[in-house]
Parts: C-alpha cells; structure tokens; sequence
C-alpha cells in the first residue's frame, strides 16, 4: 500500500446518475462505488465472464475464443482480475481493442494477484476498475465473493468457463441467476475437476454454450459470420499455431508425439507407454514441440496439444 | 612418584593430544583431577578406583591429583580413563613394567575394570595416523571400526588386567595389522527402481542425480512415490569405496551413534523429519555435535515435504550444501563437521496437495500457492540443479502389472560409468571435487561447451519458456551429466532438451 493515497478515481453513490441502472434493481446493491477508467458504463451489452484461477489450456482457449467473438460485437466484458479465466477474458478484450470492466475485492490501494499487475494498470487506461471497498481495504478472501454479485449485477448474463465444485465462479452464477441474469455455461470434459461445477450449472438449467452465437442469440444481437472454426476468430497466439498446423518443419518422431497429444493433458509417463520411446528421447521431442508452439506443458508435468 | 601418560581427544574432527600427568604426594589419601575437565571426566574418579580394586591391585592411600594438560583445552567424556588408571599403577609403583611402548591410551573403565568402546576412535584414530609413528592402544570393541585405518599402530584390549599382563609381558608388542582388504556390503536399499510404478521421468531424474551428484527435488502429488524413489537413491550411487566409508563412519563415530557395526556397510540414508530444528539438522549443542547434514556425509539426505521445514533451518542449509563443510561455533567450542551429500528434497505442488491432478481438485488460492513456493527460497533452489515434477498416478496403473521396469542393479552401473568419465576428465583439475554438479564457473567453459545447436535450443528457450537466467549453468551442467551417460564427449541439443525438462520451477508459466 502506498503510504499517501492518491485520489486518482472517483467515487459514485447510488444518488448519482452515473450510478449504473443495473446495480439499482438489486436489494444489496453497494452504496458507493470507486472507479478508475472510463465511466459511465454502457446500459446494455455487458457479459461477466467468470471461471476458475486453475484454468486448464482448454478453458483458457475456450475463454480467448468466445471472449474475441463476444467482443467483436460490441460486448463489454465483466469479470474478477483474478488468475485464470479472469485474467484471460480481460487480457483478452483489451487484445481486441475492447471495452473491459474488473470488479475487484479489494481497495484501490492494493493490486492483486500480484502477477496482474501490468494487466490492473492497462485496465485503468483503457477499461474500468470498479470496487465497492474503501481504498486501503486489503484482499481478504471473504470480500472476494461478495463482489462477484457487482460482476453479474453489472452484466446481463454471466459466461462461466470453468468452474469447480462450490467454487467462486459458481457463486458468481448463482448470484446471477438470483439477480435474474441469464447463465451460460462452456461444458467441459467429464473427467475434469475444473468442469464439474459448470455441469451442475447446466443440470440446474443453464444455457450450454459453444459459440459466442449461443449467448449474442439471446440478446437479439446475431453475428451473422461468426461461427465455430472461422479463422478469422481466433487471435494471433492461437493463429500462430494454426497458421503451422500443417506438419511441414515437424520430424516424423513429433510428428507421432504431436498424433498421441490431444486437448487432455498426458503425462510422460503416458506419453512413454503410447509411443514405446525411452525418456530422454521423448524430453527433447517434447521441448522441441514446445518451443514450436504446438504442446503446452500444464502443472503436475502434463502435456496437452494446441489444435 | 609421577607418571606421565599421553591420551587424546577430539576437537571437531581432529584429534588432540592430551598429556595426562598423575602424582602421588604424602598426606591426607584424596583424588583430584585439574585443568578443565567437565563432569564425565571428574566422575572418572569413581570410575578408575572401582576398576583397579577390581582388577586386584590396591588404590594408593595418598594424596592422588592428576593433571590434564593443556590447561586451556576443555576435556570431555570418559575417554581418559584408561590412561589415568595406568598412570596410577605406574606411579604407585604397582606395575614395573618391562616394556613401555610409545602410544596413545584410549579406553573407558567399566567398575569390573574392563575397558568400553570410546565415542570418535575412528577420527581420532585417523588424525593421528597422519603423524608418524603413532600408536594406539584402544577398547576391543572400537577395534571394528578403526582396523581399516593405515598407518597407525593399534593394541586393542578388553580390560585393565590384559593391559597389565601385556605391559609386564618380554619382547617387543606385536601391533595387530590394520585391514587393508575392505569389502563393502552389497547396497540393500529399501527399494529397488523397479519396484516403483511409472515415473519414468523421475527416474531418470534420479539417475542423472546420482551420476553427477547434483542435488534433486521432486513435486507431486501425495501419493507419487516421491518418498519411494529417495529410498531407491542409495541402491543406484556407485558403490563404496574404502576411503568413503572412512569418511561417513568417522562421523557416526563422533556423533555416538556408530552402534559397533565396524565400518557403516553403506552409504547412509538419513531422512530427518520436517519438525527437526536447526541443531539437529546442522549439528551443535552445548559441546558442538554432527547433525543430520553431517550424519548424511558420502551419502543421502532426504527433506521430505520441504517448506514445511523451519524456515532458519533451510537458510542455515545453504553455506554448507555449497561448500560441503560447516562450521559450528558454540560458546564451549568450535567444531566444523564435514556435510558431503547428496540433497533429495520433496514436496507438495501447493499446499493441499492436489494442483495439476488430473482427478481432484485443488483447493488453493494462486496466493497460498505463491506462499507455500516462496519458503523456499531462490539461494536455496539455486543449489539444486534438478527439479522434477511428478504427475499423479491414474489408480488402473497402481493396478496394472506393466513390463517390469529396469532394476536398480542396472541403472547403478550406467551411473559408475558416468562417474568413471567424470573423473578421468576432472583428474587434473586442481581444487575440484570430482563430479559435474560442483563444477566452477570458471572450469565451466572448458568443460561444458555446447554446440552451436545447443546452444540455439536454449536460447529459444530461455526465451519461450521465460527459463530464468540462473537456470543457464544448472543446465550446462545437468547436459553434461547427460552427456556423459551417454559416454559422449560433446554436449549435443538433445542433452541440452532434456536438461531443460529438468527445470520445471523455473518455467514462469509453472509457478
């Protein structure tokens, strides 16, 4: 924290009329709000999108794809600026030249998480910070899902990416389904812990959602060339790797390692048993892909391959 | 009558003489001893009377004062007895003995007047052997331990009667011949390699480990095996050599725990709880003792669940991890204890235990993890050139009865192969320990030279992993060790990939 607080935002109360029309329909809507960046915000076109800090490759892919389609047409992202899904979305946005809102947990005299640092700042120049808690109100865990009804309460409908069990992404959904916002869901894999709460959100009658199309539907606002694939959708990361999906430049043995990856993460030791090559073969095969940009290398030494 | 005996004790590790000086003066029949000594010593008194009754002999009614010289040395335990016994026998005139060989007298009295095995004989019996024409005449029971010592004379005895008999005995005294032949036991370590399921990284983690000695930490999950491939360490490390076994036993001598095995018949494993506090990790006390570091001398030292351990204690690890010594100094005396060993340190990927499982889901925040992280600290992660991550096991390969695995019998002899290289290349190579993972920066260049697409593949990713800078020479280095597993001269790019797998918490996207 800074020693001497410097009043670079602004404070809105719910007597102002820059107080967002959505935060008024909700019976614990927060008194005050702190802000830096652009303000006020838009009336319509705000989505949350919300999910897990431990995201896997496939969740954060997932996120950058829908995030660049949702944001193409004029949305305004709304999440949490945690690790993550979060961070993904925002980074994301502002990628694509886009409008972001972070709802934080805490005061403006700190940042957190500490890695989203440089993200917290470029938000503050080209997006919107919003709190409810004073300036000098440090992170604590409990303050951190009583934000997340600003993050569906701003927004229409709330995306959740990946979620676990009970986890704050899963409050988030049901705050907005008590707010009466709409919720979407990106199902996952059935063996993955991080999905298991977006699959109970979709029992419970959320919207599954697979392209951005799913959600701009609901809201009367089409994308008439938006659909599953189109290249023009992904960003560059992703178009680096795609633009050399084809196998020229690649050896016959990556090309058999890159054949056995897929969107599940595999261990080497999984990776050993399909492809019969010892260890320390397969360790250069595999930091040669990496460094291609073809695999990425998870927590808990786990592959999983870039399609 | 006076009688002037010399004895001996240790200072750390080095061996001091002690003159022993006993006088007998007329007057009221006393027993005193002066200069220093501490309670085992004073209680030696009992002791020395109790044994020479015992043995037949009258304790002089005079008055008895014996003198420890130096004045300034602190003398401890009860290794004086023997030569104050004698000392007393000679100077009461007692004995008269035919012979009177120059040596150093070791032992403590039992009450029955036999003679006790005495803690550091070994080191003792080793810093003298350096000086010529020593001579030791030591308990039976320290016999095992120091037979293999060269170069120093040795009369062993089980008690004071035999002492007698053999100083009043003719001819000259007939020395037993030190051992030279040497045999270690065959290594029984608690696990073989292929005993573990999977993980075939982390064996071969374990395997460039011990055939460059460099320093070794596991991340996984519970559950991994993280504890069972430390056990399976030993079984894979050359076999021993005499002057190593010389080395570790000393220690296990001076610290007390040597439980009259002889030489330790292998390479100590020593794997201290999380609780341990930095004296018995370090070594201390009120008279400096080894600690655990010292105790895992020439071998193996296991840290399991590594930040859980005191914060102190891991920072007080690093000077003597580095530099394979450390120094204690206590206000009633200094000792520095040799800590040579091989460091396998394991833990958790964050504090629950589940982050990157594949079924169960982990429950902590990106900021316990980045705490959980941080206790350890980077000067401490700098001296460890490997770390592995250990991916949890799906329960149908606990199940599965694979192909069996390679045996530690095999990997061991890769690994003395690589050692042999290692030394061959570092034989003239002044103030160098024999190994890739000690090598100096400066000896780096000329050893660790890379080819111009090696080092393309660790510039690239340097830069796409976001590898730290400090990484740059743990990865030289582990190729190296790669390289000469594989008897390569050169350190080729596919050295140079896998070493880089071997640098996982250094990756920025990692942790």
């Amino acid at each position: 924290m800074n020693s001497e607080p410097k009043r670079d935002f602004r404070q809105v109360t719910e007597q102002d009329a820059q107080y967002p029309q959505a935060l008024r329909e909700l019976t614990d809507r927060p008194p005050v709000l702190y802000i830096k960046g652009r303000w006020p915000l838009p009336e319509t076109g705000l989505i949350g999108i919300v999910g897990t800090r431990g995201a896997s490759a496939y969740g954060l892919e997932a996120t950058e794809r829908l995030t660049i389609e949702l944001v193409r047409q004029g949305i305004v992202t709304v999440s949490g600026l945690a690790a993550g899904i979060d961070a993904c979305a925002h980074r994301t946005t502002l990628q694509e030249g886009g409008w972001t809102v972070a709802v934080l947990g805490h005061g403006f005299g700190y940042r957190y998480p500490k890695k989203n640092e440089p993200l917290f700042d470029e938000i503050a120049k080209k997006g919107t910070l919003v709190t409810e808690f004073p300036y000098d109100t440090p992170p604590q865990s409990c303050n951190f899902p009583q934000r997340n009804r600003i993050i569906s309460g701003l927004s229409q409908g709330v995306l959740v990416v990946e979620a676990g069990h009970r986890s704050g992404a899963s409050i988030t959904a049901r705050y907005a389904a008590e707010q009466g916002r709409d919720v979407f869901v990106v199902p996952g894999s059935i063996f993955s812990a991080q999905s298991r709460g977006c699959h109970h959100l979709i029992k419970e009658g959320a919207k599954l959602v697979e392209t951005a199309q799913d959600i701009l539907e609901e809201y009367s606002l089409s994308s008439p060339n938006a659909s599953v694939g189109d290249p023009s959708l992904v960003s560059n990361n992703m178009m680096d790797s795609r633009l050399r999906g084809n196998d020229s430049g690649l050896t016959p043995s990556e090309k058999e390692l890159l054949k056995a990856l897929s969107s599940t993460p595999l261990s080497v030791d999984e990776l050993v048993e399909i492809t019969h090559q010892p260890v320390d073969r397969l360790a250069e095969v595999l930091l040669s892909l990496e460094l291609k940009g073809r695999i990425q290398a998870m927590p808990g030494q786990r592959y999983v391959a870039h399609n | 009558m006076i009688a002037k005996i010399e004895s001996a004790c240790l200072i750390g590790m080095e061996a001091a003489r002690v003159q022993v000086e006993v006088n007998l003066a007329k007057g009221m029949p006393s027993f005193s001893i002066v200069e220093l000594p501490d309670a085992s010593v004073r209680e030696a008194k009992d002791r020395v009377v109790a044994a020479i009754r015992n043995t037949g002999f009258e304790f002089p009614s005079r008055r008895v004062t014996v003198n420890l010289a130096p004045a300034d040395l602190r003398k401890e335990g009860a290794c004086f007895d023997l030569a104050i016994a004698v000392g007393i026998l000679m100077a009461s005139e007692a004995i008269s003995p035919k012979r009177w060989p120059q040596c150093l007298w070791l032992g403590e009295l039992a009450l029955d007047g036999s003679i006790r095995p005495v803690r550091g004989a070994l080191p003792l019996a080793r810093s003298l052997s350096r000086q010529a024409n020593s001579a030791l005449v030591l308990p039976l029971g320290n016999l095992e331990e120091v037979c293999y010592v060269s170069g120093i004379k040795l009369f062993p005895f089980l008690d004071l009667r035999r002492v007698v008999q053999w100083l009043n005995a003719e001819g000259d005294p007939e020395p037993v011949a030190t051992q030279t032949v040497w045999k270690p036991a065959v290594q029984t370590s608690l696990v073989d390699l292929s005993e573990i399921k999977g993980q075939a990284m982390a064996k071969r983690a374990l395997e460039i480990a011990a055939a460059g000695r460099h320093n070794l930490l596991m991340i996984g999950s519970p559950g991994t095996g993280k504890s069972m491939l430390a056990q399976a360490l030993p079984g894979i490390l050359p076999s021993w050599k005499l002057q190593e076994a010389l080395d570790a036993t000393q220690v296990h001598s001076v610290a007390g725990v040597l439980q009259g095995v002889g030489l330790l018949p292998h390479r100590p494993y020593r794997s201290p709880h999380h609780s341990a506090s930095t004296v018995g990790l370090l070594g201390g006390g009120d008279v400096p003792s080894p600690g655990e570091i010292s105790l895992a001398h020439r071998g193996v030292l296991f840290l399991d669940e590594l930040p859980e351990f005191r914060r102190d204690a891991l920072e007080a690890l690093r000077q003597p991890v580095e530099q394979g010594v450390v120094h204690i100094h206590r206000a009633r005396g200094r000792a520095s204890y040799p800590t040579d060993f091989l460091l396998v340190a394991a833990m958790n990927p964050c504090p629950c235990g589940f982050r990157g499982h594949p079924k169960k889901e982990c429950q902590c925040t990106s900021l316990k993890i980045q705490k959980y992280m941080g206790k350890i600290s980077g000067p401490l992660l700098d001296r460890i050139d490997l770390h592995v991550e250990l991916p949890a096991l799906k329960v149908e390969e606990l199940f599965e009865e694979k192909k069996e695995a390679e045996s530690s019998a095999v990997v061991k002899v890769r690994v003395e192969r690589a050692r042999e290289i290692q030394e061959e290349r570092y034989k003239h190579v002044k103030h160098h320990s024999q190994d890739n993972a000690h090598l100096v920066p400066r000896d780096m260049k000329r050893f660790c030279a890379l080819t111009s697409d090696g080092e393309a593949i660790l510039k690239a990713a340097v830069e796409r992993l976001g590898l730290s800078a400090r990484s740059f020479d743990r990865i030289r280095k582990v190729a190296r060790t790669i390289a000469d597993l594989e008897a390569s001269g050169t350190i080729e790019a596919r050295h140079i990939a896998e070493a880089i797998h071997y640098r996982c918490l250094d990756r920025q996207n990692n942790f």
